[in-house]
């Protein structure tokens, strides 16, 4: 379930990096490849909004 | 492998996909290749999950064992709901014991089989007989083909292959119901299965869950409250109130007894 995280974009952008690690984590067992393509998406995404996520 | 990983995959995805439109509409820039590569990922782990999302007459059994190992409780739900992922587990669990097929196997090839299965012959014996039941299967399974096929502008391509494999299965049963052998074992303990969870609560939750495809495919929340329904534990009934016994009278103090004083005349 989803909820709502306040006006700014970054809790957003941050809920995404976690629900994607948390389908990544279901997926590594029995679909390693497809796991392995959600953590590069992960990853990139991760380090393109790194500044509105972590304001650095 | 655990159909569950899938599913709860997805219903990850389906998050992310919430937070990262919500992230947009906040003022984050997300480029259409991040969107492309998400909806990718989104449609891959859907094809993993595969058939299951698409039945719409996906009623699956489980079986729900209490700690003695003695069946206890029926279940039905939606193969359709994510919610339903406890159902899976234990249908997929049971299937593949029955079959030794793998639940990969199960879903692509066996699920309709079984899920008409179950409709079908429930109400072979409970409603029409068997030359009734026959022509309900010819007739239910020309429906869903026809009515499929009349709709497969507005469903997915996907669903429309499982609508008219479930057809399929329906119009075939009326030669399949006399062959003999694994497939029919598996039947034989799906109709069972079926007729131990009674016809009314059956068809209660036919009533309840069976949608129209494009509703099964986005109301997610409706088959999550229906399932939540359908799968509320029965009321425990009143205790009698407990009547706390009487404690105990405490012990006689020891009886004090005075030595005898050496002379003295008792």
């Amino acid at each position: 379930m989803v909820a709502p995280l306040g006006e700014k974009p970054a809790p957003y952008l941050e809920a995404v990096l976690r629900e994607l690690r948390h389908a990544e984590n279901h997926l590594v067992a029995e679909a390693p490849e497809l796991a392995r393509k959600v953590r590069e998406f992960r990853v990139r995404f991760r380090d393109r909004h790194w500044r509105e996520i972590f304001g650095g | 492998m655990e159909a569950s990983c899938f599913i709860c995959a997805l219903e990850a995805w389906n998050d992310a996909l919430t937070y990262l439109t919500e992230a947009e509409k906040r003022g984050a820039d997300i480029t259409p290749e991040e969107w492309r590569e998400f909806y990718e990922i989104g449609e891959e782990i859907r094809r993993k999950v595969g058939g299951v999302t698409s039945l719409v007459f996906g009623i699956t059994p489980q079986v729900k064992s209490n700690p003695g190992g003695e069946v206890k409780v029926f279940k039905h739900s939606t193969s359709s709901s994510l919610m339903a992922v406890e159902a899976l587990d234990g249908a997929f669990r049971w299937l593949e014991g029955i079959t030794g097929l793998s639940a990969e196997e199960l879903n692509d090839v066996w699920m309709p089989e079984i899920t008409g299965t179950v409709v079908g012959d429930i109400l072979y014996d409970t409603l029409f007989g068997k030359i009734g039941s026959a022509l309900f299967n010819i007739i239910t399974g020309g429906l869903i083909c026809g009515i499929s096929s009349g709709m497969k502008d507005r469903i997915s391509k996907r669903d429309l292959r499982w609508l008219h494999e479930l057809g399929a299965h329906f119009v075939t049963r009326f030669g399949r119901i006399f062959s003999p052998g694994e497939f029919s074992l598996a039947l034989r303990e799906a109709r069972e299965m079926g007729v131990a969870f009674g016809e009314k609560r059956y068809i209660d939750a036919l009533r309840k869950l069976v949608k129209t495809p494009e509703a099964l495919s986005f109301s997610f929340e409706e088959v999550k409250r229906a399932w939540e329904e359908l799968t509320a534990p029965l009321p425990v009934p009143a205790l009698p109130p407990v009547v706390a016994p009487a404690p105990p009278a405490p012990p006689a103090p020891p009886a004090v007894t005075v030595p005898a004083v050496p002379g003295e005349v008792l």
